[in-house]
C-alpha cells in the first residue's frame, strides 16, 4: 500500500469514526429529549438514554465492522492521552462551573465504557443490581468527583468497583454554544450474575 | 447458535425495511419509537444494535443514508430504503412468514 493510500484511508477512518460518534450523540440526546418531554426528570431522561442504548463501544465496533473499509485506530497514543489528561486534571481542577443537562447543554456522549467488575465476595453473597454513580464529565471528558448517590453493597466492595469503573469512563463532552463544558450526570453501574 | 443469530439478525433487518417502507426518511430514533409504537411496545430494539444494521444494511445498499436538520433542527442521520431494499423487503418477508407458519403448525399439532 502506498503512502498516499494509506494516508487517504485514514482520514476515511476518521471521517467514518467522527460520524459514528455524532449519530450516536444525536441520538442520545434525542433520546434524552423525548424521555424529557415524557415527564422523566433530566437526570433519569439521559440515564434512561444510555440504558436503552447499551454498550457504545459495542456499537461503535458493530459499526466499524459494518463498513468494510473501516479499522479502529488509535490516533494518540497511550502516553499521549496520560500526559495529556494530566495536564487536563491540573488545568481543570482549578475551579470551573459544572452545569446540570438541559436547555442549552448537549449531553457529553461516552466513548470508553468499562464495566465494573464482580468481587469474588460479592459473587458469593449473589448480589445482583444497579450502583448508581454522579460523575462530573470534565471539560477533556475525564469523569471526575465520582460519588456514589444510590448504593447497591458497601459490605462486599460493589460501591468501590462501580466507582473505580466510572473513573475510567471517557466522554465526549458536553457542549454549551459549542464549547466544552463541565457536565453532572448519572451513571448506572449494573451487576448481575449470570 | 449461529442460526439463532441469523434469525434475530434477520427480524431487526424486517422491521427496519418494514418501518422505513411505510415512511419517507428517519433517523434512529424514529425508527426505533416507531418500531416500538406499532408494535404496542412489544418489540423494543436494543438501540446499541440498531446502527450498526442500519450502517451493514446501507453497505448492502438496501438503504441511504444523508446527514440533514432533524425536526428540532440538530444534525441527524437520516435513512431511507432504495430499489433493492424494496426488494430485500419482500424477500425477507416472504421468509419470515413461512418460518412463523411453520411454527404455527407445529403448535397446533402438540
Amino acid at each position: 500500500m502506498s503512502a498516499l493510500t494509506r494516508l487517504l484511508n485514514r482520514f476515511r477512518r476518521t471521517l467514518l469514526e467522527r460520524e459514528f460518534d455524532d449519530e450516536i450523540r444525536f441520538h442520545l440526546e434525542e433520546r434524552t429529549r423525548r424521555n424529557a418531554a415524557a415527564g422523566m426528570s433530566p437526570q433519569d431522561a439521559a440515564a434512561d438514554a444510555l440504558d436503552r442504548f447499551g454498550s457504545v463501544d459495542r456499537a461503535k465496533a458493530g459499526m466499524r465492522s459494518a463498513r468494510t473499509v473501516a479499522h479502529p485506530t488509535l490516533a494518540v497514543s497511550a502516553s499521549t492521552l496520560v500526559v495529556l489528561s494530566l495536564i487536563g486534571a491540573i488545568y481543570w481542577s482549578s475551579r470551573l462551573p459544572v452545569y446540570d443537562l438541559g436547555a442549552g447543554i448537549t449531553a457529553p456522549v461516552p466513548i470508553v465504557t468499562p464495566h465494573p467488575q464482580y468481587t469474588a465476595s460479592a459473587m458469593r453473597a449473589k448480589i445482583q443490581g444497579a450502583v448508581r454513580v454522579r460523575c462530573v464529565v470534565r471539560p477533556d471528558g475525564v469523569c471526575g468527583d465520582v460519588t456514589v448517590v444510590r448504593s447497591l453493597d458497601r459490605r462486599y466492595g460493589l460501591d468501590e468497583e462501580a466507582l473505580r469503573a466510572s473513573r475510567n469512563w471517557r466522554f465526549r463532552p458536553a457542549l454549551r454554544a459549542g464549547t466544552p463544558v463541565a457536565t453532572r450526570i448519572d451513571l448506572e453501574m449494573r451487576f448481575a450474575l449470570r | 447458535m449461529r442460526q439463532r443469530r441469523d434469525t434475530l439478525q434477520g427480524t431487526l433487518d424486517l422491521l427496519v425495511l418494514r418501518t422505513l417502507a411505510g415512511a419517507g426518511a428517519m433517523h434512529g430514533t424514529d425508527i426505533s419509537d416507531r418500531i416500538a409504537e406499532t408494535s404496542c411496545d412489544v418489540l423494543r430494539v436494543e438501540e446499541g444494535s440498531l446502527y450498526p444494521a442500519l450502517h451493514r444494511m446501507e453497505e448492502a445498499g438496501w438503504i441511504t443514508s444523508q446527514w440533514k436538520a432533524s425536526e428540532n433542527n440538530r444534525r441527524a442521520r437520516y435513512y431511507r430504503l432504495t430499489a433493492s431494499g424494496r426488494r430485500r423487503l419482500s424477500e425477507v418477508e416472504q421468509r419470515w412468514t413461512k418460518h412463523v407458519d411453520a411454527v404455527m403448525r407445529v403448535l397446533k399439532m402438540a
